[in-house]
Formats: C-alpha cells, structure tokens, sequence
C-alpha cells in the first residue's frame, strides 16, 4: 500500500516535471525575407541573418549569443536611406540595427505583444503592427510619434500611397488612417480575419480574407467593390498579374487568377498542398511555393502546371517565393538548419544558406 | 491519434461552447462542468471504494495480517492483495477519476493554447483542427479576454502602485486544491494507515496543492481557470454527497 502512494507520488512529480518542460510551446511562423541590392536578410527562429546575395555566404547574424525567449520572424525592413534595419522580435522588441554589421541602433520596448509581421519603413517613419493592437509609428530613430489601435491582433504592415496608411486588422477591419497623425479616416468590415496588407493598385485595394475570399474596397472612401468567395482561407496579398488580373492562392492548394474590374476568374488550378505566402510573377509564370515543400511554376494565361519542384522534403514552404529579376527567385522553407534557399528560374538550386550551430 | 482522438474533439467542442455563449472564459468553465458530470459516476465508484478500504482496515483480518507481517513489507503486501481479492475491494478504483484528468488536463492545455493561436502557425494548425459544422470566419480570432485575465498568458493582477502583479489565479487553484484534498472525507488516514503511511497522506495533501499552484502560475490563463473551476466542482460535489468533512480544515484545533 505505502509502495502504492509513493507511485503516486513519482507519477504526480512525473507529471510536473514533464508539464515544466511542455510548459513553453516553442512560438511559430515561417522565415521573413527582405532582398537588398546585394544583401538578403533573413529572420527565422533565434536569429536575423544577412547573407550575400549572389552566393549565400553568411554576413552576420543578431544577436550573437540569442537568449531564450527571442525569437525573429517578421521580415527585416531598411529604412529609405540605407543606414537602418528595422526587425521586430516575439520578445515585444523592436529592433533597429545597422545593416552592414548587425550593429544595435536602437529598440523600441513600448509594445505589449509580439511583432508578428514587418514594419512598414518609408521616408516618412516606420510604422510597426504589432500583435497588441496597436500599430505604433516611430521616426527612423526609433522615437515614438503616434499610435493607433484597432480591436484585435495586427498581423501585417500597413500599404500607403504617401498619404494614407491602409491597415488589415485580425478584427475583420480595414481600416485607412492619417499618415501623419493615425487619425482615421474610414473603416470598412469585412467578413473574416486579415492577416497580410492589402494590395494597392489605382485607387483600388485587394485583400485576401480568412473568410474564404478575396475581397476590392475602393481607397478612398473604403466602398466594397466586389467579394469573391474561394474554397479556403487566403493568408496572403494578392499579386498582381499583368495590368489587369490578380492572382491568389488557399489553404487548400487552389490558385486562382481574378479580374481586377470585377473579381471574375479567370482560371483556377489545384496544386499540391496549401498555399500561405503570395505567389510571385515573372516573365509569364506564376511562381508558388505550399506546405508540402514544393516550388510550382503555372503558365500566367491559363494557369496549367509548367513544372513542379519537390525543394524540401520535410519543411513546408510557407513563405512565398521572392523573384530577384536578374537570375531566379530567394525561396525559405521552414527550417532553422537551412532556411533560405536560392534557385533559378527552372527550380534548378544556385546555393544554401545554413547558418552556423550556436 | 492524440491529436485526433483528445485534443481535436476538445478543441472543437470548447469552440462550439464559446460559439455559444460568446465568452472563452465561460466557455472553458462550461466545459468543465461537462467534464465533471460526466466523471460523476467515477467519482461515486472512488467515493464507495474509499469507503470499503475504511472498512477494510477495520476487519480483523485485516489487523491480524498488519500484527503478523509488519516486519516483512513483501509478504505484507502480498497478503494484503490476496485480503483485497477475497473481500472484493479494489485499491485503485480510487485512482480512476485522478487518471482520467490526465489526459483531459494535457489535451485542454494544448487545446487552449490552439483555440488562442497568437501566431500564424498555431492559427494555421487551429484551422487543420477545425469540424466543418463550425464557422471559423465568425469565430476567429478567439477573444481570450476573461475579466481581468487574458487566458493565452499566464495570470497576473496589476494594482495601481504595485510594481509586480499578483497571481490571484495560482493562489486560488492552491487554496482551494489544498480545501479539497483536506476537507474530502476519503482522504483521512485512519488508525489502521500506519504512521509512515500519515505522513506521506499529510505529504501529498501540501505537495499536491503546491503543485498544483505552480502550474496556474506558469501555464496559460485557460488551464488555471480550469484547475479552479474542477477544484470548485469538486468540492461542491462532495458536499452534495455528503463527504465533506470542514473539520479537518481547522488545523488550530489540533
């Protein structure tokens, strides 16, 4: 009987041993990719990495020594003048480093939540959604100027068109803000959770919904134009495609091409796994990456498959690809031992970046 | 098949739960309400197996096989199955309700941790987990805002003043734990326990509120409120069956 309780004893202290190590679900996203003109920076996991362009080599990484509850997924963003990055970490950070050497700058420490998503940096300041709510604008140095804030989490970086910041919300709100003050001007309630920026296109902005559509709400006055539903939830902004189509995947692997007067298809096609990160354009094809590892190239006209290329066989790739117009396109599948991959535009790998073991 | 068996069903029931009443904090307190209803009849097995075992130590046999063994733990402990086998009395249906939480308690864990997905994989993997029946473009984001708590973190109370908060929620599941272990009738060692067996009974009766305790005080806001709201459940179902015994709580008269 006393061996009984003393079992029961193990087992509860078992339990709380093995409860203390599940206590921290590791935080989760994709790599964020931003290209410069010979620099490619990447953040994943503990680390913001600058790697060069042309051949992968590694620059720098920050922080040296990660502690324990910094993460990095947001894509880094440069300021206008060069002389800044600006990266928002999990730990409630914002960062801004110097992009040749990884140098601090400055943080900005005001947020109460995680940056999930990039800033927005233009000549004016930086504009930094964060998981909190509220979308905080800051100068170049980092100084606070005005915040906004919305009903739920902010996912993604506000589109501009220098005057007005247009801004998707988790809260099924878009909304459209003074740039210079955040006061707003319009919002607009969509059905479903907005994870990614609105595309700007003459006046028009597309929005890709977790509602099963896409939607096309005029700038200027935030008036719905036209809703076209899908077969799964859209995560990312649409591409544009030529001057008058549009081009979005799903959860669900369907790729479409849409008109922009009216959101018509145009054509549809299924590929294998979903599709997260916004598809990419180049020279007639439709590049897509989805979770189960592939990079897929589609005819631009009809949407037929051209060719598929399995790039990782045990990370997805949910980060879209980036086309650098000069050989190929920048691909990051999900995984911290080799998180940027380059290839042409045949899918045929030119290098890998695979940062050192801390 | 964890996944698929325990934490989706829980996942989607808490959600048509907060679809419901429109409030992840009720939601999981509704929730575990059902989960103690429907352990109802487990309880009431480990409350007649308890009595037995009290019963038991009673029996002559019973203290003629403690009298005759007490310096063989072996021959003890066989003897004492074989008392077990005869009289019909099993030791560990007592232990059932206690295992059943286990994987309630763990699935609820990562089910809340899903149902609150602040970022994008954990959303991703919400909507992998999601039954058709529910409207996940009505539903997302879950608002984790419960009174002062948002239930995706860890609880404090922040005070006007005070530079650190309060883990109201940690000291309420450790308060109440410790209530219910004490005030539980079946948990009173009797004369016949032994007085190494005593102290390992008073032994699990603090550990395991401090366990307890720590858990809401690093764990998610969701798991803290279910600790709470089972231990209150709990002790209002004892008292309903009249097992609650307030007397053992009073330790100044000792």
């Amino acid at each position: 009987m006393m061996r009984f309780r003393r079992g029961w004893i193990g087992l509860l202290v078992a339990l709380a041993l093995a409860a203390a190590g599940c206590s921290r679900i590791a935080p989760g996203s994709w790599p964020g990719v931003t290209v410069g003109e010979d620099t490619v920076w990447v953040a994943y996991q503990q680390q913001v990495y600058a790697v060069a362009k042309e051949t992968g080599a590694p620059r720098w990484a920050f922080p040296l020594q990660p502690e324990r509850d910094q993460t990095f997924f947001a894509a880094p963003q440069r300021t206008p003048d060069g002389q800044t990055l600006v990266v928002g970490g999990y730990d409630h950070v914002l960062y801004g480093l110097d992009p040749a050497t990884g140098a601090e700058q400055w943080r900005f420490t005001d947020a109460r939540d995680r940056y999930i998503g990039a800033a927005l940096v233009t000549e004016q300041g930086i504009f930094a959604p964060n998981g909190d709510g509220t979308l905080y604008a800051l100068t170049r140095q980092g100084t606070l100027r005005w915040t906004f804030t919305a009903q739920a989490a902010l996912w993604a970086p506000p589109a501009t068109d220098g005057q007005t910041l247009y801004l998707a919300s988790l809260d099924h709100h878009l909304y459209a803000l003074d740039l210079a003050t955040g006061q707003e001007k319009w919002r607009v309630n969509l059905e479903g959770a907005l994870p990614a920026t609105p595309t700007l296109l003459d006046g028009v902005l597309y929005v890709g919904e977790l509602a099963t559509q896409v939607a096309a709400v005029r700038a200027e006055d935030g008036t719905v134009l036209w809703e076209t539903p899908v077969a799964a939830w859209v995560w990312h902004s649409p591409t544009p495609l030529g001057e008058e189509h549009l081009v979005v995947g799903d959860m669900e692997g369907h790729v479409y091409a849409l008109r922009r007067s009216d959101g018509g298809i145009v054509w549809q096609t299924q590929v294998e796994g979903g599709v997260i990160g916004a598809p990419a354009v180049h020279d007639e094809t439709v590049f897509v990456t989805t979770r189960a590892g592939l990079l897929i190239a589609l005819d631009a006209t009809n949407g037929a498959v051209r060719w598929q290329r399995q790039v990782h066989e045990d990370a997805g790739l949910e980060a879209g690809p980036i086309v650098v117009p000069d050989w190929g396109l920048l691909l990051a599948p999900s995984d911290a031992a080799n998180p940027l991959r380059a290839v042409d535009f045949e899918g045929q790998p030119l290098w890998s970046f695979e940062p050192q073991k801390k | 098949m964890w996944t698929t068996l325990v934490v989706q069903p829980m996942l989607n029931l808490l959600l048509w739960i907060y679809d419901l009443v429109g409030n992840f904090g009720v939601a999981i307190i509704v929730f575990t309400i059902l989960v103690r209803l429907a352990l109802a009849p487990l309880m009431h097995k480990q409350t007649q197996s308890a009595e037995a075992m009290r019963k038991l130590q009673e029996h002559p046999k019973w203290k003629e096989i403690q009298r005759k063994y007490k310096n063989d733990r072996e021959r003890l402990a066989q003897e004492q199955m074989k008392l077990y086998s005869e009289l019909g009395v099993n030791p560990f249906a007592s232990c059932l309700p206690m295992l059943v939480q286990i994987p309630i308690i763990f699935g609820l864990y990562q089910a809340v941790i899903l149902a609150l997905g602040n970022t994008p994989a954990q959303l991703l993997e919400l909507a992998r987990l999601l039954y058709p029946s529910l409207n996940p473009a009505r539903l997302i984001p879950i608002d984790g805002q419960f009174l002062w708590m948002n239930l995706a973190y860890p609880e404090r109370l922040y005070l006007p003043g005070l530079p650190f908060g309060i883990p109201v929620m940690a000291i309420l599941v450790a308060l109440t734990s410790y209530v219910q272990s004490k005030a539980v009738a079946t948990t009173t060692p009797t004369a016949g326990d032994g007085q190494q067996a005593q102290t390992m009974n008073q032994m699990m009766t603090l550990y395991m509120p401090l366990m307890l305790g720590y858990f809401a005080l690093t764990f998610q806001a969701g798991l803290a409120l279910y600790f709470l709201t089972s231990n209150l459940v709990m002790i209002a179902q004892y008292a309903l069956m009249g097992k609650l015994s307030w007397d053992d709580l009073k330790f100044w008269r000792r």
